[in-house]
């Protein structure tokens, strides 16, 4: 992929036609929704903040120097949204004034709560529970498989800052979700 | 990253959780569809960035012009001179946790700011926009480049602060340090050689309603023995004063210099 973004780049840097910054978006919208959608939890913010992702992108297009995979350099800015977003809107604490549903004394069998939706709902206000570093460190190493040296360079912290974010994030959702594991 | 043996369960958890979350590929088209039709619609796209490229030579001049420009810069504003004329212009330290509205000739404060402004782009067109930030004090110029800086889009804050001792019936108000900041809104700058007890670290974040929300920890343990974290919500063009003790009093002041766009 990071030749072809390199040549669409290219392309539309030398003509201007709107159909290579097309083919552009559209090869990469799916990973950067999945990269956001952790970080909120909801359909239409994810929708949004993908986005403004591309939006901002597209105005920067020209400090783009190919040092670093398109991917990964729209995967920083892309985080770098969510941040402006978390900040401003305190999604987080609107989320965690919702009460969330109290367990039940007899707790169905992990498969079937997840079928339910309300499991799904309790992961999510668990994940939305975390401080917004830790979600993003948990969302782009253990959920999208983003090297941690490259989640350090896109959070501009260091490696063990990353896994120290990590194993904080595992052992919070741990405790918290222990009833389903 | 694989994860170690006693966090497995919780990372199938959230992977089975977020794998009944995920779009449709309808929904992805869609928001494809969406997003293509939005940036048409944007002024940067309808006109393509210029082509832009890097070599080593290119650095190299840059790096020369850079520390021609910022000696150039530092001549003037350090010049006799301009020390006079910022000497005018420092504060009268007298009263308690008061707003003074900035009294000094607007056309002065006006060439200050627009001086401040041609630094900063000038910076950001010899660093190829990668200046997250510039701190001047009276005997430094301090500033960050960084490559990761990319998408910001913020409106661009000129921050001073300066910490005075107060007047008293045997001596006058004296200016014991000072900082001026320029950074954009959510930016964090972190000034001193220690990087565990930086001098100031400052973070401001600009209001939807114009004011600057300025988060600052300044840590003058030597020679002033002072350490103060605070937070406060400024208003652009007004001198906000706080007595930290009977020793000293810390003045910051928030002017705008440039919002997205202009």
């Amino acid at each position: 992929m990071t030749g072809r973004d390199i040549e669409l780049i290219e392309a539309y840097r030398n003509s201007g036609e709107a159909r290579w910054l097309d083919e552009l978006v559209a090869g990469h919208v799916a990973r950067v929704r999945k990269l956001i959608y952790p970080m909120v939890c909801d359909d239409c913010t994810a929708d949004d903040l993908t986005q403004e992702t591309f939006v901002r992108a597209c105005r920067s297009l020209d400090q783009f120097d190919g040092r670093s995979s398109f991917g990964t350099w729209l995967g920083r800015i892309a985080i770098n949204t969510c941040h402006d977003h978390l900040r401003k809107n305190r999604l987080l604490l609107a989320r965690q004034q919702n009460p969330v549903v109290e367990a039940v004394s007899c707790v169905p069998e992990p498969a079937e709560l997840m079928a339910s939706g309300e499991m799904l709902a309790e992961i999510e206000a668990a994940i939305l529970e975390l401080p917004h570093k830790l979600r993003s460190a948990l969302t782009m190493v253990c959920i999208n498989n983003i090297e941690p040296v490259e989640a350090a360079r896109m959070e501009r912290c260091t490696v063990a800052t990353i896994y120290w974010r990590i194993h904080q994030s595992r052992k919070r959702l741990s405790k918290r979700l222990a009833k389903y594991l | 990253m694989s994860p170690s043996p006693e966090h497995e369960p919780i990372d199938r958890l959230i992977e089975r959780c977020l794998a009944q979350r995920a779009p449709s590929n309808e929904h992805i088209e869609a928001l494809t569809k969406k997003i293509q039709q939005e940036l048409l619609r944007q002024p940067e796209v309808k006109q393509p960035p210029p082509v832009h490229r890097t070599s080593k030579a290119w650095v190299g001049a840059a790096a020369i012009a850079a520390s021609f420009f910022i000696g150039v810069v530092l001549w003037k504003w350090f010049s006799p001179a301009s020390l006079d004329s910022q000497a005018g212009q420092s504060l009268t330290v007298a009263s308690v946790s008061e707003s003074i509205v900035a009294g000094s000739s607007m056309s002065a404060a006006n060439q200050q700011l627009d001086r401040r402004k041609a630094l900063f782009v000038e910076m950001q067109r010899v660093f190829d926009q990668q200046v997250a930030w510039i701190a001047e004090s009276p005997s430094d110029l301090q500033f960050e480049v960084d490559s990761n800086l990319v998408g910001e889009q913020k409106p661009l804050l000129c921050i001073r602060l300066t910490l005075s001792e107060p007047a008293n019936a045997a001596s006058e108000a004296r200016t014991l340090w000072e900082m001026e900041v320029i950074v954009r809104s959510e930016q964090t700058v972190r000034i001193g050689d220690d990087p565990t007890a930086p001098e100031l670290v400052l973070w401001p974040f600009m209001t939807e309603d114009g004011k600057v929300f300025v988060d600052t920890q300044i840590n003058l343990s030597e020679p002033f023995g002072l350490t103060n974290n605070q937070s406060r919500l400024l208003n652009l063009g007004v001198h906000d004063q706080q007595q930290l003790n009977a020793n000293f009093v810390l003045s910051q002041s928030v002017e705008l210099l440039s919002a997205p766009g202009i």
